[in-house]
């Protein structure tokens, strides 16, 4: 504790590592962050357009909940949210920023929608669809695989690479779709061969991956050696070639996982939802899960919460934009970005406590050379303050 | 050609203020991902600024030059470097993690530019403004191609340029950006000397976000001759801009000739293009692939000089030191 | 904490209350719009301002009708969200963009008895073959309008214009425009052709060049590609895309501009053709509400009003306005047919070998005059010209079926890269 050297230059506060809250604390904590976040978003809405703040929360509830469709919708996004985090949180928590999960969904999509278009017709639907899950999930891991290399070879900047990548998946989409849809029309019409069966209906088994994957992510993070391997190449690479963890492997391995995970879900949403590709098939995902695999501390039990969040907070504001009769997209990112600004900023006051330190420069200009007392003020007001947080 | 290399410089500015404001805040070593929502939040601020003006003048077809300009360029920085305060608050006091806040600002900056687009602006005037924001100099015909490429630009062309090359100087020769340097290289070394952290780092943020904020400006008033529909153009902008920061290795200096290049890899396609939808497909992906090959080279060579700040992207926590 | 959790509840149980008040509420719905992008789009704008106009003039309240913006052409929102409107209790839905269909189509296979109308789509036309298994659902409609007209005239006042800049004696050099297209196919290559020969109708000898962007909504893209026309000698540049960068450049260059979908202000603006969609809602909403069947395929035509020309520009020439009332007469009474097959030729197309080639498709006489030609009109996936729609020496456009089907490159229009 060498504050008091510079005790002239001391600001108002300073901040401090709070030691873990009770769950009890951080649930109450991110609650009223979300819903003053979404009472203000209502707020905004209501200003803009002819409704008000009591019908904005009807309407984000409505229109996730309101029938046993968007119910079955809403998890069904839910899913794919969850199931891209998935892919994201073994390169977040090894410190790989994956910025290229649309490039990856969509390169995944592609090649599922080049089996369908080419093995159309002249294989059996059965043969096609098990190609397309080797195919799609091979490409994602490609994609993947490439800032892998360049970042464990090379120590290429890992985020830009991937957001390249991004458009030029997007772009080889275009090119492909030009080379397959004759009319010149760059539409592809849905495909009805190669389909992923539905079980009972259309969302089960998009809602039955992601579950799966989250398990199955889950125990490879907490119970295998990979697992255990990743999160200390995250903490400290050079810890890692101590205890002999080869390091260039991890990395090399977890990003083919991360894209590969991308590249079935590419595969969900062509083969198993729309059977035809565009470039905005992945719909910003590969983002969207940066923020809740990031918001949910790469724990994939938090994710399924951040998940849920998202997906509502975007769900729901479809539905309030229908309601408000607001014809264009500008306050759903306002509040969607609000309510990210609320929890992330929720997060430092979960982590942090902030102290006044008044006493301690009242202490510290008293006694100057008194180094012992001012300690001891300092950490008295400290327990004092910890004292009235816990009431 | 000519065509080219015109529209190529033309366009360049909209990199070149975003790569300039971004490698002043990285070089605090913050990483800002807020880039394509700031952007955004400056086009809005600065029509705004522009509309008012127009609204304000008894004859809207004669606006005064000087005053158009400067409140279209204060507005823009103005409302920039607001959303630029965001994620600076988030990040530096209340140490949350640079990459997930600046993708957060870049949703709410879309957002909040269109909806103050859309409600508070008024766009009847904007033709008349931005013909005089996109005029070069008057004699720039009478050269002919020469003046065409070099004289024909508005004058926030010409800023951007001047902001790339003042701010490069600032970071190389002056103290303070001396001292910003360090505080990106190590803050920790930084603060021990007395810099104080903080307060270059929300400086830089600051300014680096108006800077940013002005390429949107420009790329409405003067490009696109105030016709403006949507975001999504400028967020992509934001996007390249960043790239265009690796891209010149963190100088503002070789910023100015990296956005020329990608200017012109960026308009090339509408030149050269295919006759078929497949070759043009192929050619608008010319620019991506050549950033990722100079990527790739840079982190091959492994050069000193080409690598970013060591501290970036790192929070600074005082009572870790 | 107890006092937060409080809270917590109360709005919870607000908030059912809420949804339960607000479904017993509602009126009873009626009309459905979906949208490809929002309001800041012209072509989207387009469809709703005739929207929420003929839901007005029909006398329905506000919470009978919505629209939805930005539902893409990929993926399932389309689908869901039509879904989402049947449930409700919707009587109609309609969406406005090409790559919506498959979804709507999808939708009218699963609610019988709710009507799905789709705008610029092909669906209908398997319904004109002899194979009643391909056809799409009863309850699934398509519409368009003859555009063709519209743009046309719209040509009409173009040639005037280069009549008026390069005097009666205008040289092959000076007559020559550009229009930048989205997409090589044959909505705009119909759109493309009937201005074009409007503009010949007036300048016999003008020849047009055209740039693709392979995107409906890309400015930068538009932008260059006018610029590209206007050094490749274009006097005067059209488009059809939906954001402004056609008339961004051709303000900058000082070239007349004639536009789609929206009006401009700016001195370099001509004039504009539109399609007016409120004839057609307010049919479909009439239907709806009576239970009347609706067309399989409708197309509107200058007649109905669904075909409009804008208010002429300040770049317009002299005396435009009576001319085009004039040829506006002539196209209503039958006069004039746009596709004549008198008034062009198609030498350059027959010749043509590479690999999108309609040469098999064209039959032709000696002096290039188009005799037959297969159309793909029966939409059946295959990419196949297989119904002949020259009839009486007239190319039958929208005709057969709403959606054009006109996509041959005749002389005298040449595609740049």
């Amino acid at each position: 504790m060498s504050n008091n050297v510079k005790a002239k230059r001391e600001p108002l506060f300073h901040i401090v590592k709070r030691e873990d809250l009770k769950i009890g604390y951080k649930i109450m904590i991110y609650a009223i962050a979300i819903v003053v976040s979404l009472f203000l978003g209502g707020i905004m809405s209501s200003l803009a357009s002819k409704g008000d703040p009591f019908s904005f929360f009807v309407s984000l509830i409505d229109g996730c909940f309101g029938s046993s469709r968007k119910l079955w919708v809403f998890l069904q996004q839910m899913a794919l949210i969850l199931s891209v985090s998935m892919a994201l949180v073994p390169a977040f928590k090894m410190k790989f920023w994956n910025l290229g999960g649309n490039g990856q969904i969509l390169i995944g999509g592609l090649a599922a929608i080049a089996c369908m278009f080419y093995m159309g017709g002249k294989a059996d639907d059965g043969v096609i669809v098990l190609v397309a899950v080797i195919a799609s999930a091979l490409a994602g891991a490609i994609w993947a695989l490439i800032p892998a290399l360049c970042k464990a070879f090379f120590n290429t900047n890992e985020s830009l690479l991937t957001l390249m990548l991004n458009y030029i998946a997007s772009g080889l989409v275009t090119f492909f779709l030009a080379v397959w849809v004759k009319s010149g029309s760059g539409v592809l019409e849905p495909i009805k061969y190669g389909n992923l069966p539905e079980l009972g209906n259309p969302y089960i088994l998009i809602i039955l991956f992601g579950a799966l994957i989250t398990a199955l992510m889950f125990v490879y993070l907490r119970y295998s050696k990979h697992g255990y391997e990743l999160s200390v190449v995250g903490d400290s690479p050079n810890t890692a070639r101590y205890i002999g963890v080869n390091v260039k492997m991890v990395v090399i391995r977890t990003m083919i996982l991360s894209g590969a995970i991308c590249g079935l879900v590419g595969l969900l949403l062509t083969s198993g939802m729309s059977h035809t590709i565009g470039v905005k098939t992945a719909q910003n995902m590969g983002f969207t899960a940066i923020m809740t695999t990031w918001l949910g501390n790469c724990n994939p039990l938090m994710i399924i919460a951040t998940s849920s969040l998202v997906t509502f907070v975007t769900k729901g504001m479809e539905q309030v934009r229908m309601d408000f009769g607001l014809t264009n997209d500008s306050i759903a990112n306002l509040i969607i970005g609000l309510v990210y600004f609320f929890i992330i900023a929720c997060a430092f006051f979960i982590q942090y406590k902030v102290v006044f330190n008044i006493k301690l420069k009242k202490a510290v200009k008293a006694t100057a050379d008194n180094t012992v007392v001012a300690s001891t003020e300092e950490t008295s007001t400290e327990i004092e303050e910890n004292e009235e947080e816990v009431k | 050609m000519v065509q080219l290399l015109q529209s190529a410089i033309r366009f360049s500015a909209v990199f070149l203020f975003g790569c300039t404001g971004e490698i002043l805040t990285e070089k605090s070593g913050h990483l800002n991902l807020g880039i394509p929502g700031i952007m955004c939040g400056g086009t809005a601020g600065g029509c705004l600024g522009v509309a008012l003006y127009m609204a304000s003048l008894s004859d809207p077809s004669k606006p005064d030059y000087f005053a158009l300009v400067m409140i279209g360029i204060l507005m823009a920085f103005l409302f920039a470097s607001i959303l630029g305060g965001i994620y600076a608050l988030l990040t530096v006091s209340l140490k949350c993690n640079q990459n997930i806040t600046g993708l957060a600002l870049t949703t709410f900056g879309t957002g909040f530019a269109q909806f103050i687009m859309d409600n508070f602006v008024e766009r009847g005037n904007f033709s008349v403004a931005s013909t005089y924001i996109a005029q070069g100099f008057p004699f720039a015909q009478k050269l002919g191609w020469f003046g065409d490429i070099f004289f024909s630009h508005g004058i926030l062309v010409y800023l951007a340029i001047i902001i790339a090359l003042v701010v490069s100087f600032f970071l190389k020769r002056s103290k303070i950006g001396l001292g910003l340097r360090a505080v990106g290289e190590n803050p920790g070394a930084a603060d021990a000397v007395g810099i104080k952290v903080d307060k270059y780092k929300y400086i830089s943020i600051l300014v680096g976000s108006g800077i940013a904020g002005l390429g949107g400006f420009f790329y409405v008033m003067d490009y696109a001759q105030g016709m403006y529909d949507s975001y999504a153009t400028i967020e992509a902008f934001g996007w390249l801009a960043i790239a265009l920061v690796i891209f010149t290795l963190w100088r503002p200096n070789l910023a100015i000739i990296g956005s020329i290049v990608f200017g012109i890899l960026y308009v090339l396609p509408y030149f050269v293009g295919g006759d078929s939808s497949t070759r043009s497909a192929l050619i608008k992906l010319i620019p991506y692939v050549v950033t990722v090959l100079v990527l790739l080279v840079i982190s091959i060579t492994g050069s000193k000089k080409a690598q970013p700040p060591s501290a970036l992207g790192l929070t600074y926590f005082r009572e870790e030191r | 904490m107890k006092k937060v959790l409080a809270i917590v509840l109360c709005v919870a149980l607000l908030a059912t209350l809420g949804v339960s008040l607000v479904a017993c509420n509602k009126a009873e719905p009626v009309a459905a719009l979906i949208c490809l992008h929002g309001d800041n789009s012209s072509y989207d704008k387009n469809f709703i301002d005739a929207f929420k106009a003929a839901c007005e003039a029909k006398g329905l309240t506000e919470d009978q009708y919505t629209i939805v913006v930005d539902i893409p052409e990929e993926g399932n929102d389309c689908y869901e969200k039509a879904a989402q409107f049947a449930d409700a209790g919707y009587k109609v839905v309609f969406a406005d963009s090409f790559g919506h269909q498959a979804n709507m189509i999808k939708a009218a296979k699963e609610f019988a008895d709710v009507q799905f109308c789709h705008a610029t789509g092909t669906g209908a036309s398997l319904s004109l073959d002899a194979d009643a298994s391909n056809d799409t659902p009863a309850n699934f409609h398509n519409a368009f309008a003859s555009i063709y007209e519209g743009r046309y005239l719209a040509g009409v006042a173009a040639g005037l214009k280069l009549i008026e800049m390069y005097g009666e004696d205008i040289t092959d050099a000076e007559a020559t425009i550009g229009y930048v297209g989205a997409w090589p196919y044959a909505e705009v290559i119909s759109g493309y052709t009937s201005y074009y020969l409007g503009v010949k109708s007036i300048v016999p000898n003008v020849t047009m060049k055209v740039k693709y962007t392979n995107s409906w909504y890309d400015e930068a893209a538009e932008k260059n590609a006018a610029i590209a026309l206007i050094n490749a000698g274009a006097k005067l540049v059209s488009g059809h895309a939906d954001s402004m960068g056609v008339p961004t450049a051709c303000k900058e260059n000082n070239i007349p501009n004639v536009f789609y979908n929206g009006v401009s202000t700016e001195d370099t603006f001509v004039i504009a053709s539109k399609i007016n969609w409120q004839p057609y809602f307010e049919y479909m909403l009439d239907c709806a509400m009576n239970n009347k069947p609706i067309d399989k395929d409708w197309t509107g035509t200058l007649a109905t009003n669904s075909v409009q020309i804008t208010a002429l520009g300040n770049a317009a020439a002299a005396g435009t306005q009576a001319k085009l009332d004039e040829v506006k007469a002539k196209l209503i009474s039958g006069e004039i047919k746009v596709f004549d097959t008198a008034n062009f030729t198609v030498k350059n197309a027959k010749a043509d070998t590479s690999a999108f080639s309609k040469a098999s498709y064209i039959t032709m006489d000696e002096n290039g005059k188009l005799l037959a030609y297969n159309a793909d009109i029966i939409d059946a996936g295959d990419y196949v010209g297989e119904t002949n729609a020259v009839e009486n020496g007239i190319f039958t456009e929208s005709s057969k079926r709403s959606a054009p089907y006109f996509d041959i490159i005749i002389d005298g229009i040449t595609i740049i890269a």
